[in-house]
């Protein structure tokens, strides 16, 4: 029974799509179902999977090595719990914000749930080629849904996404085609005994495919596509994008690089791969720091957030490990009800420029507490999700001796804090004049509270760690 | 026929280079449409004919009739030479070293690489006799790999919505058919063979080069000499038949992977008395919704039409 799970997983939203795109008008109804019924399926998978063993489907019956596997293990369990979660507050939230556009109603409503089952793929994937075709879909996916904000404003972003995005995944491809050449497999599971040891091919292999996945990851210095396209997106596309997509490439550089590239990579590349996480923390914090625009600031945001998962590679122990993931669903959580919030500040004022802030704490009252609340994980403070991680990131680079990553760790925390900051000072100020300019309708109560909802959670992850990291596990092949 | 084979290299490799450099965007896209067609002389150089169909079919064919439609309705002038940026050259130059370097590496790889025989290969070979179809590549696009097909379903779904969302509204007039040189009667003598010879592409997946993506490209080229010659018309409005047949293969797909669960006991797994004539249908139901979804990529309508006389 259990391993029909994966299986409904793909396809209950795969389906909803396809019948969602025959419709030819919006029915966000349908899509609640979808995602509540998402969530029951991943706790119920969630609950399998606690007690230890993966679970496996075998698609169409062939076995290895000649069958696609899906499975689901700790890391999968908790990625596919972060998508469920979101699914649901991103579904509810988009009620009210596409209520009134008709057309891009449709789209997104026909997107969304092809994205929601191409997210799942990926995460239950156990195949290098089909982890390449799951990528495909998910970019693709993605890239129509930032087009939903109106093409005139959003096709250049759009288009440097989609060129940046084909490279990924023409580099990832290359190397896929390297490792097949040489193993003979593409099953994750057999990779690591059929790779032959001592070529050439080998490392240049892994060197492509981690490439690729750290361009579609917008790792620095592959970033530069990620603030137009997050940032000009309809709010809840951005919380989306910010919070699963881009998470889904670190989270493939993460199953990769403790499975099938293991004896391929070197700890030199780990310390690289950890320098370019730093880098993108403190450039990230500090031009979050300097934009002018909100949206912005949470889309650079995200770029310094991605960093810290990547600290993972140059400590590879457990700590890191339960530190990076963790910080990967903290990050989620909060992103979504940071990018929430800025939705419905836009929808309020129209603009999102900072100096139009002013004054607009008595009108948006819970969704600034939203952005506060959040903000809490994103700087790290006691006792939200974000310090959870980077605690434990912190005791990794301890226990490693490698203390250099702690002075990233705390420097970035405070830029964090001074980008929150500088927002919510402004949002308590008093507007200059009584005369405000041109505001929209205030949110309704779904868009405010969605918001919330999701902020609370990402200060209660702090609380409820225990289950979570128990689910996660130990480092696939580590030892303490 | 080393000879030969050391030309069509040298070719490939000068086509690739007149692609990036060619003054005018006109010359690149012949080039372009060239480098396909030689590419896939390549594939047939390298017993790959299926690729060599598809490559033919998709990146010389349909890929060419986009680049040209889209070159068409560029506004005059535009991606002809245009000022460069202040470090366009240096930056050019570090791509380039930067590719030639990635390819001296990727050939001495290669160089070193022996293929022995590929675990899943083998396995794939050997059970090809349960597949329903003696086509390996088919049995595996079908068959042994039929989830990636599928999910290669969504991502032509959510491209084709994509584009249509990229497009202006249009004025009548955009949609009035282009004028062409081609004359409605030589399409129209035209197009009982090309469609024949699409569907037999499809059919004759199941034991030869050929399948749903080939035989689909060839359905599409058809449709799009009709919309050349002014046949057939994009619409604004979509409707839900063509709706349905856009969805027709994947939706099918899924269904019998998830209906016959009961039967067989795994995802995507057939019955052994149903094999081949299910595979037969999907086959060809993922063909018509390749073919329409190609073609609408080119119309970049919601919609089509037949034109009355």
């Amino acid at each position: 029974m259990t391993e029909a799970l994966p299986v409904l997983l793909v396809f209950v939203p795969f389906l909803a799509g396809l019948g969602q795109f025959v419709l030819g008008r919006a029915a966000p109804w349908c899509q609640q179902f979808v995602s509540g019924l998402n969530l029951i399926l991943v706790l119920l998978l969630s609950s399998a999977v606690v007690h230890g063993d993966p679970v496996i489907a075998d698609l169409g019956g062939w076995g290895e090595p000649l069958a696609i596997h899906l499975q689901a293990d700790g890391l999968a369990a908790l990625m596919l719990l972060l998508t469920a979660v979101l699914a649901v507050a991103v579904s509810l939230y988009a009620i009210p914000a596409f209520r009134d556009e008709p057309r891009p109603a449709w789209r997104f409503w026909t997107l969304w749930p092809l994205l929601l089952a191409s997210l799942n793929a990926l995460f239950l994937s156990r195949d290098l080629f089909n982890l390449y075709v799951t990528l495909e879909l998910v970019t693709l996916g993605a890239i129509p849904l930032v087009l939903l904000a109106g093409p005139n404003k959003t096709v250049d972003a759009a288009l440097r996404y989609l060129l940046f995005a084909l490279l990924g995944s023409l580099v990832y491809l290359a190397g896929v085609a390297l490792i097949y050449a040489q193993a003979g497999t593409l099953d994750l599971a057999l990779l690591p005994a059929a790779l032959p040891e001592g070529t050439l091919s080998g490392p240049l292999a892994a060197a492509l495919i981690i490439t690729g996945v750290l361009i579609k990851g917008a790792i620095l210095p592959f970033h530069i596509w990620l603030p137009a396209a997050h940032g000009n997106a309809p709010a809840a596309v951005s919380a989306i994008l910010s919070a699963l997509v881009v998470k889904a490439a670190i989270y493939l550089l993460l199953r990769l690089w403790t499975g099938p590239l293991e004896p391929l990579v070197s700890n030199d590349a780990g310390q690289l791969l950890g320098a370019l996480g730093a880098t993108a923390i403190l450039f990230g914090s500090w031009q979050a720091f300097r934009q002018s625009r909100l949206k912005l600031v949470v889309a650079y945001s995200t770029v310094a957030q991605l960093g810290y998962m990547l600290l993972f590679f140059p400590m590879a122990v457990t700590a890191a490990w339960q530190g990076a993931v963790y910080h990967g669903l903290a990050h989620g959580i909060a992103k979504a009800a940071l990018f929430l919030a800025a939705g419905n500040i836009l929808y309020y004022l129209g603009q999102d420029r900072l100096e139009a802030l002013r004054g607009i704490d008595r009108p948006l009252a819970v969704s600034l507490l939203a952005f506060g609340l959040a903000g809490v994980s994103i700087m790290g403070l006691p006792p939200s999700g974000g310090f959870t991680a980077k605690w434990l990131l912190l005791s990794a680079s301890l226990q490693t001796g490698q203390w250099w990553w702690t002075t990233v760790l705390i420097a970035g925390g405070l830029l964090a804090a001074g980008y929150i900051f500088r927002v919510l000072r402004l949002a308590f100020l008093q507007a200059d004049d009584a005369t405000a300019p041109h505001h929209g309708p205030v949110p309704g109560p779904l868009m405010a509270w969605t918001a919330t909802a999701l902020a609370l959670l990402a200060l209660a992850l702090g609380l409820i760690s225990a289950p979570l990291l128990d689910l996660l596990g130990e480092m696939p092949g580590g030892t303490s | 026929m080393t000879l030969l084979d050391g030309l069509l290299a040298l070719l490939l490799l000068l086509l690739a280079g007149r692609c990036v450099t060619a003054a005018s965007l006109l010359q690149a896209i012949v080039a372009f449409i060239v480098l396909g067609l030689l590419l896939a002389l390549s594939w047939v150089r390298l017993e790959a004919p299926d690729l060599a169909l598809a490559e033919a079919a998709i990146g010389a064919g349909l890929l060419g009739v986009l680049l040209l439609g889209t070159w068409r309705r560029l506004p005059a002038g535009s991606g002809e030479q245009e000022t460069p940026w202040p470090w366009q050259g240096s930056a050019q130059a570090i791509a380039a070293l930067g590719c030639v370097a990635l390819a001296v590496v990727l050939a001495l790889a290669l160089h070193e690489t022996t293929l022995g025989p590929a675990a899943a290969g083998t396995a794939a070979l050997a059970q090809l006799e349960a597949a329903g179809v003696d086509q390996p590549v088919t049995a595996v696009l079908l068959n042994f790999r039929a989830y990636d097909t599928l999910l290669e379903m969504g991502v032509l779904l959510m491209t084709l919505i994509g584009t249509l969302m990229l497009r202006r509204p249009l004025q009548d007039g955009a949609l009035a058919a282009p004028a062409t040189p081609l004359p409605q009667s030589l399409a129209r003598l035209f197009l009982p063979p090309i469609l024949l010879s699409g569907l037999y592409l499809v059919w004759a997946g199941a034991y030869s080069p050929g399948g749903a993506f080939q035989g689909g490209a060839v359905l599409a080229g058809a449709g799009v000499m009709l919309a050349l010659t002014g046949l057939l018309r994009g619409s604004t409005r979509d409707d839900l038949p063509l709706r349905c047949l856009l969805v027709l293969g994947a939706a099918l797909f899924t269904l019998s992977g998830v209906l016959l669960i009961p039967l067989t006991g795994h995802f995507m797994a057939y019955p052994d008395d149903l094999v081949t004539p299910l595979m037969v249908l999907i086959e060809f139901s993922l063909a018509i919704s390749i073919a329409l979804s190609l073609m609408m990529l080119f119309t970049g309508t919601p919609g089509l039409c037949r034109t009355r006389p």
